[in-house]
């Protein structure tokens, strides 16, 4: 476990010595931003829903780029068999790195903290008698956001251990991830398919999508369902990440 | 015995990398792993860092079977991998300072190590350096003092040499002979001069398989080629006069001002050398020089990789004189 946190730590340095943290979170928290004011001064609600709302969306983009360095830049440099061959176990190294990108999200996500902020304050100042901003639903959709990046995020971990060049790995991690979310949207299944075709479907692929489980969360409350879906997608994905790299002693 | 390896096997889909490999490195050893391209120096060093899973075999670093517990054995173990791999974007204590973390150094630990590891192979003046922009030389000083951080009993370096300059190769040179007074070294290289000046045996391995292992000495045949210098006669004459006695083969031949160089393949110690210089004087020959010579390494490497003592060609003869 120490070992796992002195790869975390390197390959969260190593975020910031290259231009993709920089390019991650201005890029989100500008959309983010955007999207959010444009839809609160229209609401004119204090709600948080429309920063939460699409952050399943913003994610299945998002996630790929952060992701898709961690294996892919180690096999295609070399580094790999560094790596691999000083005196830690690989889960070590799979956590150190997933540990790494949780790390760069969760800074990500802070960065709206100052939207969650105005709203307060607005609604503070609101002539409708709100009463301000209710904190307790707006840390769970934080949290629920946290633990949904981390599903995702794990996806991207294991996907980018299959190529060694970042940018086949990042395409992947966003057709696996998009598959994954779209399944659990009526908007995107009614693009294809017939409207009560979709909501059969739906029904079923609901449960397993990526996006639906955020759903509750950003409605404001916190689903165990929900909770464990994600620790369950990132659970799985991380034991098969160090399947996958162990494996490739074998290739 | 600090690495016991017995018929180790590896493939690459149908391509048999390493097949049924047995060697032993006793403590203390400077072994030169030597072999063309593609003979399976680096499959077997990676088996043994545990970074490939043979298909077969058995394998023993330090004691400990390295399929039952890797993470021990890399413990034990200071490894260079072919190419030198680094994280490019780090600077070299930022690096170093990793790698001693990763191998678990605590906090006084690590600093007294990577002041030993910069200190052994120069890299003062470049720690607050990126890595990137070291040149090959630094790079691999780099890799090194990486290999050495834990102070390891065994160091498995592959081609250490690779890609250097000939200055960079004598400072690479010169600190696997100091490394090598307290530890074992298994090295792989290409580069033949360098086995004599630092190893004290030599493993050849040609196909995957193990075709030579012995101290240097030992190696080389002592009865190599029979070099003559003359002149007052023509080469023809000369292999014409060699050509009857029995064994004797002319190799090569150069002629240069009238003085007639030829090297003779020819079996020690049954008097062929006075034969050749009898035949030659006979024919009219000036004698000037008769003498055998060892093999060299590079003869050795070649006859036990070509699987060939013969078919030299003349030119490479010629130049190695």
């Amino acid at each position: 476990m120490k070992q796992a946190a002195v790869i975390a730590r390197r390959e969260f340095r190593a975020y910031f010595d290259s231009p993709i943290a920089y390019v991650v979170l201005i890029t989100f928290g500008l959309i983010s931003g955007f999207v959010f004011f444009s839809f609160f001064f229209r609401g004119g609600v204090a709600s948080m829903r429309a920063l939460f709302d699409p952050l399943p969306l913003y994610f299945v983009v998002l996630v790929p780029l952060i992701t898709m360095r961690l294996w892919s830049e180690e096999r295609g440099t070399g580094t790999e068999e560094l790596l691999l061959t000083f005196p830690l176990r690989i889960r070590d190294a799979v956590i150190g790195k997933f540990a790494a990108a949780w790390g760069l999200l969760a800074v990500a996500l802070l960065l709206t903290l100052p939207i969650a902020l105005t709203v307060a304050s607005l609604a503070a100042a609101g002539s409708d008698g709100g009463g301000g901003l209710d904190w307790g639903p707006v840390w769970g959709g934080y949290l629920t956001a946290f633990l949904m990046g981390g599903a995702y995020l794990a996806i991207g971990l294991f996907t980018s251990a299959f190529t060694k060049h970042q940018i086949v790995a990042a395409l992947i991690t966003i057709t696996i991830l998009g598959l994954l979310w779209g399944i659990g949207e009526k908007m995107v299944l009614d693009f294809f398919l017939p409207s009560k075709i979709s909501d059969a479907i739906l029904n079923i692929t609901k449960p397993i999508s990526l996006g639906w489980h955020f759903g509750a969360a950003s409605r404001g409350s916190i689903e165990f369902r929900d909770v464990d879906y994600y620790l369950t997608v990132m659970g799985l994905f991380l034991s098969l990440n160090g399947v996958v790299v162990d494996a490739r002693r074998w290739r | 015995m600090m690495i016991r390896v017995e018929r180790l096997t590896r493939s690459y889909g149908s391509t048999l990398a390493v097949d049924g490999l047995s060697f032993s490195v006793d403590r203390g050893e400077i072994v030169g792993f030597l072999g063309p391209n593609g003979a399976g120096k680096s499959t077997t060093m990676r088996i043994l860092t545990g970074y490939l899973a043979a298909d077969s075999g058995f394998a023993e670093v330090a004691g400990i079977d390295i399929r039952k517990d890797q993470v021990g054995v890399r413990k034990r173990v200071g490894y260079l991998p072919e190419s030198n791999p680094l994280y490019l974007d780090m600077s070299v204590a930022g690096f170093l300072d990793f790698a001693a973390r990763v191998r678990g150094l605590d906090r006084g630990k690590r600093k007294s190590s990577i002041d030993r590891a910069t200190q052994a192979c120069g890299l003062r003046s470049v720690l607050g350096k990126s890595i990137g922009e070291l040149s090959k030389g630094f790079r691999q000083r780099v890799g090194l003092s990486q290999a050495l951080l834990h102070d390891p009993d065994l160091l498995i370096l592959d081609e250490p040499t690779a890609g250097l300059d000939p200055n960079q190769v004598l400072e690479i040179r010169d600190l696997l002979v100091r490394l090598g007074k307290e530890k074992t070294v298994i090295l792989s290289t290409h580069i033949l001069q360098e086995v004599p000046a630092v190893c004290s045996r030599a493993i050849i391995i040609s196909k995957g398989k193990k075709v030579a292992d012995a101290r240097i000495s030992e190696l080389l045949k002592k009865d190599g080629p029979v070099r003559v210098v003359c002149s007052g006669i023509s080469a023809a004459d000369a292999e014409a006069a060699i050509s009857i006695i029995p064994n004797v083969q002319i190799r090569s031949h150069m002629t240069t001002d009238g003085i007639l160089k030829l090297e003779c393949a020819a079996p020690a110690g049954d008097g062929s050398n006075e034969r050749i210089a009898a035949a030659l004087v006979a024919r009219g020959a000036r004698l000037h020089e008769l003498s055998r010579r060892n093999e060299t390494l590079e003869e050795c490497f070649h006859r036990y990789t070509l699987g060939s003592n013969l078919g030299e060609p003349a030119a490479a003869a010629g130049a190695a004189r």
